[in-house]
Parts: structure tokens; sequence; C-alpha cells
């Protein structure tokens, strides 16, 4: 009687198993896959948007494993994803990092993103040693999971945290990196309605590149311009005004310190970092 | 038209991942990996499995999957609503390939 039973029970093991498997695939059920047409079809837009990775860092070890076995073993992918998402990795003491922040160098950047709200890419680059690359890659994660903004997307981009600055402040942040557009910012604060003469006078600017800087100052909100004539009047903006006075200080240098050494005077050049202004930052890493 | 891709040299039993944003709102996906057009002679053979931002491995691929065994994979990936957007990622496996390697071009359009 016992032997009938274990006969009976065989195929009902070997129909479950294979209904276990038909329902679970590692293959998104959802997603159809179909062939594509034999040559490239000129009617779609190619994403450029694209990198290589290491592999390493594209894919969790468990990710990865299941993946070499579907190419070499494909029998033994599914029973090794299941013992993985069991938790065998964490049994086993690996901590996956999944988290954004796991990576060290990506929380390095974090951590000067915090310190230096408003710094550019090259700026992190050059402030933690990791090159320029790289950091361009985790920036990309740090902004999809959420943590980090940016201001000027379409030019030179300045980080944020995220949560912790409105778009005024943000936009203030990102022009006093710039030594210039923070002297002009303190001449505007001392003196409301200053001209664009006057600007150029006592930056020692040429007219020219003074006005590209208070047409920036202008576009993002910080300044306003009032034509008088011929002449152009410039002063703070309520917001920008009462972005300096939140931070609880009137004196203007004090607020607008230059927060870093940059290359004034060109209106295309990329600032320069003094590497002094991230000193505290790379000791804290 | 401007096409823009990813060319790479994949060497034997090596693997290459590389990642492209997919915007929100793509309904098909062209994905489109060729190796065709070397100099040496023989047949090679590379893999391509595809991961999505969610949900399982798509793959992997081999020469052949689409009717035509040409040293391309072409297919087109389609869902009822719209594909997942964000980083989907693309693990290229140099499973028969020359020393030297081979050369290979993965395009990817919506």
């Amino acid at each position: 009687m016992r032997v009938e039973l274990h006969g009976k029970m065989i195929p009902l093991f070997i129909f479950l198993t294979l209904a276990l498997l038909l329902l679970w695939s590692p293959v998104a059920a959802k997603i159809i896959v179909e062939p594509g047409p034999p040559e490239l079809p000129t009617d779609v837009t190619y994403i450029d948007d694209e990198r290589f990775v290491p592999v390493w860092q594209a894919y969790t070890p468990s990710e990865f494993l299941v993946i070499v076995l579907l190419i070499h073993y494909p029998l033994l992918a599914m029973p090794v994803e299941l013992v993985c998402s069991a938790g065998a990795f964490a049994l086993l003491g690996y901590r996956s990092s999944r988290h954004p922040l796991a990576h060290k160098k990506r929380s390095l950047i974090y951590a000067c993103i915090r310190d230096h709200p408003g710094i550019t890419s090259i700026e992190i680059a050059r402030a933690t040693g990791i090159n320029r690359g790289t950091t361009r890659y985790h920036l990309l994660r740090l902004r999809e999971a959420g943590l980090v903004s940016v201001v000027h997307p379409g030019g030179r981009k300045g980080y944020f945290r995220n949560g912790d600055y409105d778009a005024t402040e943000k936009a203030a942040c990102f022009h006093r990196r710039n030594s210039v557009r923070c002297e002009i910012l303190g001449l505007i604060l001392d003196g409301p309605g200053v001209t664009q003469a006057e600007v150029a006078d006592v930056t020692g600017l040429s007219r020219p590149v003074a006005a590209w800087h208070l047409q920036r100052l202008v576009d993002d909100g910080l300044v306003e311009s009032d034509r008088d004539g011929r002449t152009v009047c410039y002063s703070l903006t309520s917001e920008t005004r009462a972005v300096f006075q939140g931070l609880g200080r009137s004196n203007g240098k004090e607020v607008l310190g230059p927060q870093s050494e940059t290359d004034a005077a060109d209106p295309g050049g990329a600032p320069q970092v003094a590497q002094t202004a991230f000193v505290h930052t790379e000791r804290q890493a | 038209m401007d096409i823009q891709s990813i060319e790479g040299t994949i060497h034997p039993g090596e693997y290459q991942a590389v990642e492209k944003s997919v915007p929100t709102g793509v309904k098909t996906l062209k994905v489109d990996l060729d190796w065709s057009g070397h100099e040496h002679p023989g047949t090679d053979s590379i893999t391509l499995t595809i991961t999505p931002p969610e949900g399982a491995v798509l793959g992997p691929y081999r020469d052949g999957v689409d009717g035509r065994t040409d040293e391309k994979i072409a297919l087109t990936l389609s869902e009822s609503g719209s594909l997942p957007s964000g980083t989907w990622k693309f693990l290229i496996f140099g499973e028969n390939v020359p020393g030297a390697g081979t050369e290979y071009t993965l395009n990817v359009g919506y």
C-alpha cells in the first residue's frame, strides 16, 4: 500500500514542480520579446545616454551569478536565484550594496555636495580625487536615487543635496561659487540700483563681460533689471534679499564671501577651484 | 540619420556591461547587437542578456534567436502599457570569439 502511494505521489510531485517552473520564470513575464527587423530601422530614436560600466558595478553578485548560470547552466539558475532571494548571502555575511550610499566613493561625493552646495562635477572630482568619469557616473546614480538635484541642467551643473534648498537658495549658492558674480551680488546688495557701468568700474571687468555676468544673475531670478532711458539699474529680487537676510547676516561680504576661487574674467571659462577650499572635506573622508 | 551606438571589442570568456537610460512612456524598444563583418574566418558566438530596471533578466539571447543566423541579434521588446523607464543593463558575453576579440555595436532605440 505504501509503495502504491509513493507511485502516485511521484507524478504529482513532478507535476507540481513543472507548474512551479512555469509560474516562476526568470524571464519577465510582462515584457514581450519578438524578433526585430534584419536591418537597423531608421525611424526610431536611438538612445545616446549610454555607457560601459564595470560588471561588478552594474550587477549585484547574486544578479550576476544568476545571469552567468543562465548563460552556462540554465537549469541551475532558478534554484540559485531562490537561494539568493532567501537570504543566503546575508547568512554568509555578504552585505548587499543596493543602498545608493553604500558605495564608498558615492558617499564621499555625496558628503562633498553636502559641504559645498552648488559644486560642479569637475570641482567634485578635483576635491575628492575621484576621476571625472567615475564622478559623473556616481552623480547620475545619486540623481536617479533622488538624493541630489542640479541647477542649470542644460549647462554647467551645480549639485545640491535634495531637500535642503529652494530654487532661489540653489541659484544663490551656485553663483556665489563664482568669485566675480559673488562680488557683483555684494555690490548690488550694498547699493541697489547699481548700473552696468558701475559694476564694470568696481570689478575691473569690461562692460560686455560685466553685462554677461549680470544677465546670468537676471536669468536665474537673483537680480532684477530696471531700464531708465539708456541706463539699466540692477537690484536684488525680494527672494534673493530674503535668502541673504535668512542667513542672519546683513554684511554682504560675509554672506557673499567666495566659496571657491574661480577664474572670473572669462565668461565661458571653467572656474578653477583652489585645492584649499576642500581640505576639510578630504580630511573628513 | 545620426545613429547612436556603443561599440566595443569582446574577448573570449569576457563579460561587458552597458547601461542605457530609457525615458518614460516608451512602448517598444528595438535592440540590435551586431558583430558581423569581422575579417577572421568562421562564425563567432556572443550572448546578450538584458536586465530592465524592474523585473527579472531577459535572455540570454544568441545568434539565431531572431530567426536569422547572421551574427546579429535584433529584438523588439514591448509591453502592453509602457516599458519600465530608467537604466537598462545589457550584458555582452564573448562565448566563442577569437583571442584577438570581436568588435560589436549595440544599438537601442525606441
